[in-house]
């Protein structure tokens, strides 16, 4: 099992160019005021504000936030069901530029899986054609035979027996329907899967068969995934690396390990000091301080860096300032003007997760 | 360790693909064991075969004029397998089974048109206002506010007494205002279904907007549609039995439940003792009411499992 | 529960089976659960979806759907809840017992001022005025760390977020200073850091006031730092009971070693996770011997239709399996 942990971290990193370039992505949305005439211009909220990242081909981009982070828009918005602004560049084609038949068409590359397993299929339709759907549109010409054929191997691979292709989404439990939803994205061999918080809604024994299915899968087929979870302990097993984001704005991106080991931005030290570890005996020894306050509105984010309400050590500039994504490693980069001074209370986050590993 | 466990289904794979049970399978489970919309639906057939099929058991057509009787009605005309007349003679002698026979067939049928035409116009309507949203489903619903806001009974009264009294007028003027309720059902509907994930899951996929709504959003709106549908079609009955209690709606020789009960109670209320002539068609206008809201209650019961 | 105590325990379950008429036949949803409770004592029932947890915890509180019967006995200080007449439960249900959910929304009213809501339980239960009783709940507000408190009291729900939401239903659960709290899931839906937050919040209220805290929930993460025993339950019955330390060091129970296994942990690069297969049972088709028989790893023939007792283990614990100890034991050496 090492073996392959080596092998598979190190592919990422061997193919070449990026298969996506994101851009200062920003994703507004109108938020009509209470009361207000239909003519009065609408409040304007800012779910991603100009984040930016590359993606390799089968690479696993974990994206973590808390509710009201942005990081569900931010996937809505690769995939394009929601309209946003700045550049998205996937496989060398500024997706923006495309038509509005190119980019439809352009969709068979990007696939996405979603939170919540049986909201996601129709439950009017059997699950053959909801595993079929992508190909009779992308490929309208093949046969009803063939297009059997291709579910049923993909059912066999996700782990699900193919004569219930006849069967109805409800008759399956939660963690078969999220299988239903991996093999209907795969089924056009997409190139990159975005995965949308795709074990949280299900039970912890079923949380472990699906993201395994998903390294599996990841591993076989080379596809790169942006895996989005508010649950870090989950986003930390499956990625290469991780993007943590507060208020739509990018706060830290490194490797993985480089994220929860040496955390440098104060709200990822907060965030992984709070993921509780199911071990008594760490939990009682270790420090658990909390970040205190809530999120700001995002209708009216503070000024400068968003974290700044909620920082032990924000000074005055931080409130001027909107921090720019600091170097502060090879490939990390965290968004905070004061990185490099120690934040009070979480400042060992990540050594406390380096001394729990030395002993495991 | 493997994942590919299919121990979750304790089904050994049998080569034959196993048939699925959908969502209007368990539907049909659960009205058919509501044994108060069971009846309700077996009555209403047997309505519907007395409307369409009656005719064949009349001794008399509904227009001929029982000479025998004439003068002696209301000693004489009343209900009796003897002279034919199993329901006995109206007024001016005319065998009041064949008529309603004609009538109850007239009323199912003004109530099926309304709600056929409610179904069709309405749930497309609605479907395409909320899926498309924004400026588009503004003005879409406003017309369809407007059209509600001008008061239905007295335009149609207008459009009858204009155009002259006929059937196609009172099909026309109940058509054109049956769907406007569903549409905005629809909408409401359409708007709720949008927001679920497997819409959004088809959009991702790159699936064209007219098949999105043909093939996602259609067949969830119509557990919704057929309940209010088979409600609807009572209102209808209702509204045309209204404008022919009127006065205004079928002309003679034809008839409807409504009129026939217009008559029988003008008859009763004159002092006559010919009860049979209210009491048949009402029989009938009831009944057929009655089983078609059971069997719209039981049909939302089965569709809508939420309240269980 | 073998063990002689000095004193009583202060929550008594015996033998609880909770059953649901559902329109697809009966579904056993607890099938005889026993355990003890100390005043000032914390009590984790871990379990996944379908496992009983809440509802024992329902059953207990005479909470169950309408649909739903319990038997056996649940004595609080004696009192067999599940006998008790309305009037009575009600009293105990208030003062004595309080019970937090994981939606706040299903128990704060939407359309009643906080300060209301809360005024109301103590004018019923403490007989307090008006003033006094806004008075109070302002405190015990300023207690639960909403800041600003006396300034907010007047709001409605909807108008805090959803921490603060949980953090007034917990005032208001505490406002008549009960002696068990019974929390279901409290901060399933919340985020980590606010998760954080709460489990600080009750951990030192349980500090302060002494309360009995019963946390009913699925992430073995909150129980290892809050609960000093954990219950581990499946498909409606005890799988191994015993101090929380004992239960994450040493499972004894094949689900419990699972279940702990398949968890990825933020301080762990494993590979692959290990995994149960299967998934959770379906309530009404319960096997007629263990329920985890289908999932386990471990089984053998006959646990397919002889139940296992829940056995007491000489360090206090209990289980129920048929498969030795030292079996699994070796199982999990031989995995790490």
């Amino acid at each position: 099992m090492t073996d392959a942990s080596v092998i598979d971290r190190s592919a990422a990193r061997v193919a070449g160019a990026p298969i996506l370039q994101v851009d200062d992505l920003r994703v507004t949305f109108d938020v009509p005021l209470r009361g207000a005439w239909p003519w009065t211009p609408p409040r304007k909220l800012h779910a991603v504000g100009g984040i930016s990242f590359d993606l390799r081909p089968g690479e696993v981009l974990g994206v973590v936030g808390e509710s009201g982070s942005g990081k569900s828009t931010l996937a809505r918005a690769i995939v394009g069901t929601v309209p946003s602004t700045g550049r998205i560049r996937f496989d060398g084609q500024d997706l923006g530029r495309l038509s509005p038949e190119e980019r439809r068409a352009r969709r068979r590359d990007i696939q996405m899986i979603f939170q919540d397993p049986l909201a996601a299929l129709n439950p009017r339709m059997t699950v053959g054609d909801i595993i079929a759907e992508p190909l009779r549109t992308h490929f309208p010409q093949t046969s009803r035979a063939e297009a059997r054929t291709r579910v049923s191997e993909l059912m066999e691979r996700v782990g699900l027996l193919p004569n219930l292709q006849n069967r109805y989404p409800h008759e399956f439990s939660g963690g078969q329907c999220q299988r239903i939803g991996i093999a209907r994205a795969l089924i056009l061999r997409p190139k990159l899967l975005i995965c949308d918080e795709p074990v949280s809604a299900l039970d912890v024994s079923v949380q472990a068969q699906v993201v395994n299915l998903l390294r599996e899968l990841r591993r076989e087929l080379g596809i790169a995934m942006i895996f989005i979870a508010h649950d870090l302990s989950v986003v930390r097993h499956i990625s290469d690396r991780i993007l943590v984001m507060y208020l739509g704005r990018l706060m830290e991106m490194a490797e993985a390990r480089q994220v929860v080991e040496q955390p440098k931005h104060p709200y990822t030290q907060f965030l992984i000091s709070s993921v509780p570890i199911p071990d008594p005996a760490l939990e009682k020894a270790r420090p658990r301080p909390v970040l205190e306050g809530d999120l700001p509105s995002p209708l009216s984010p503070p000024s400068g860096c968003v974290f700044r309400t909620r920082c032990p050590k924000a000074k005055p500039r931080c409130a001027e300032v909107p921090p720019p994504p600091y170097d502060v490693g090879p490939g990390h980069v965290a968004t905070c003007h004061y990185w490099q001074e120690p934040t009070p209370m979480v400042a060992d986050a990540g050594a406390v997760i380096v001394e729990s590993e030395a002993q495991a | 360790m493997a994942v590919t466990d299919p121990t979750a289904t304790p089904l050994a794979a049998p080569a034959r693909p196993d048939k699925g049970r959908s969502l209007w399978t368990d539907a049909r489970r659960r009205f058919f064991r509501n044994k108060a919309a069971v009846v309700a639906l077996v009555v209403l057939v047997l309505i519907a075969l007395f409307a369409f099929f009656g005719g064949l058991v009349a001794r008399y057509d509904r227009e001929t004029v029982d000479f025998t009787l004439m003068g002696v009605n209301a000693r004489n005309g009343g209900p009796s397998l003897a002279t034919g007349h199993y329901f006995g003679v109206d007024d001016s002698g005319r065998d009041l089974y064949a008529r309603t026979v004609q009538g109850t067939r007239l009323s199912l049928m003004i109530g099926l048109v309304g709600s056929l035409v409610a179904v069709l116009v309405g749930t497309l309507y609605g479907a395409i206002s909320g899926y498309i949203g924004g400026r588009t489903d503004g003005v879409m619903m406003r017309i369809v506010d407007i059209l509600l806001s001008i008061p239905f009974m007295f335009v149609l009264i207008l459009m009858l007494v204009m155009f002259g009294r006929s059937l196609l007028m009172l099909f026309i003027g109940i058509g054109l205002t049956s769907w406007l309720g569903m549409a905005r059902i629809a909408r409401g509907q359409t708007l709720s279904i949008k927001n679920k994930e497997f819409v959004e899951a088809a959009i991702a996929t790159g699936v064209k907007r007219s098949a999105i709504i043909l093939r996602h959003v259609v067949p969830n709106l119509l557990g919704v549609v057929i309940v209010y549908a088979t409600l609807l079609i009572p209102d209808m009955i209702i509204y045309e039995s209204f404008i022919s209690f009127l006065g205004l709606g079928v002309q003679e020789p034809n008839t409807s439940l409504g009129a026939l009960i217009s008559q029988g109670a003008r008859q009763i209320l004159s002092g006559g003792e010919a009860a049979w002539q209210l009491w048949f068609p009402l029989g009938f206008f009831v009944a057929t009411l009655f089983a078609f809201y059971f069997v719209g209650d039981g049909l939302r019961d089965a569709l809508d499992p939420k309240d269980r | 529960m073998g063990d002689v105590t000095t004193s009583a325990p202060l929550l008594e379950v015996e033998d609880l089976r909770v059953t649901f008429r559902t329109g697809d036949g009966q579904v056993n949803a607890v099938n005889g659960v026993s355990f003890a409770l100390d005043e000032g004592e914390t009590l984790a029932i871990v379990g996944e979806s379908g496992s009983g947890k809440s509802q024992t915890a329902y059953a207990a509180m005479g909470l169950l759907a309408r649909n739903g019967s319990a038997t056996g006995t649940v004595r609080y200080r004696g009192r067999n809840l599940l006998e008790l007449p309305q009037r009575e439960l009600n009293g105990i249900r208030s003062q004595e017992i309080a019970m937090i959910f994981q939606d706040p929304m299903t128990s704060l009213n939407p359309y009643m001022r906080v300060s209301d809501q809360m005024a109301e339980v103590l004018m019923l239960h403490k007989g307090m005025g008006k003033r006094q009783a806004v008075e109070e709940a302002a405190r015990m507000l300023d207690a639960v760390r909403i800041p600003d408190a006396r300034a907010r009291i007047g709001m409605y729900p909807h108008e805090f977020s959803g921490g603060m939401r949980q953090r007034i239903m917990i005032a208001m659960a505490l406002l008549c200073r009960p002696k068990l709290l019974i929390a279901d899931e409290p901060t399933t839906a919340l985020d980590v850091t606010v998760q954080a937050q709460i489990m600080r919040l009750l951990g030192e209220i349980r500090k302060d006031l002494g309360t009995a805290v019963i946390l009913i929930t699925h992430d073995l993460g909150v129980v290892a730092g809050f609960c000093e025993r954990t219950l581990v339950m499946y498909g409606g019955q005890i799988m191994e009971e015993g101090r929380t330390e004992a239960i994450f060091a040493t499972p004894t129970h094949p689900y419990t070693l699972g279940l702990l296994s398949a968890v990825p942990r933020i301080d762990r690069e494993d590979e692959a996770l290990l995994t149960i297969a299967g998934e959770p049972p379906d309530m009404s088709r319960l096997p007629p011997g263990c329920p985890f028989f289908p999932r386990c790893a471990f089984a053998r023939p006959e646990n397919e239709t002889i139940r296992p007792p829940l056995v007491t283990l000489p360090d206090g614990r209990r289980r129920a399996c048929h498969v030795p100890v030292e079996e699994i034991l070796a199982r999990k050496e031989a995995a790490q």
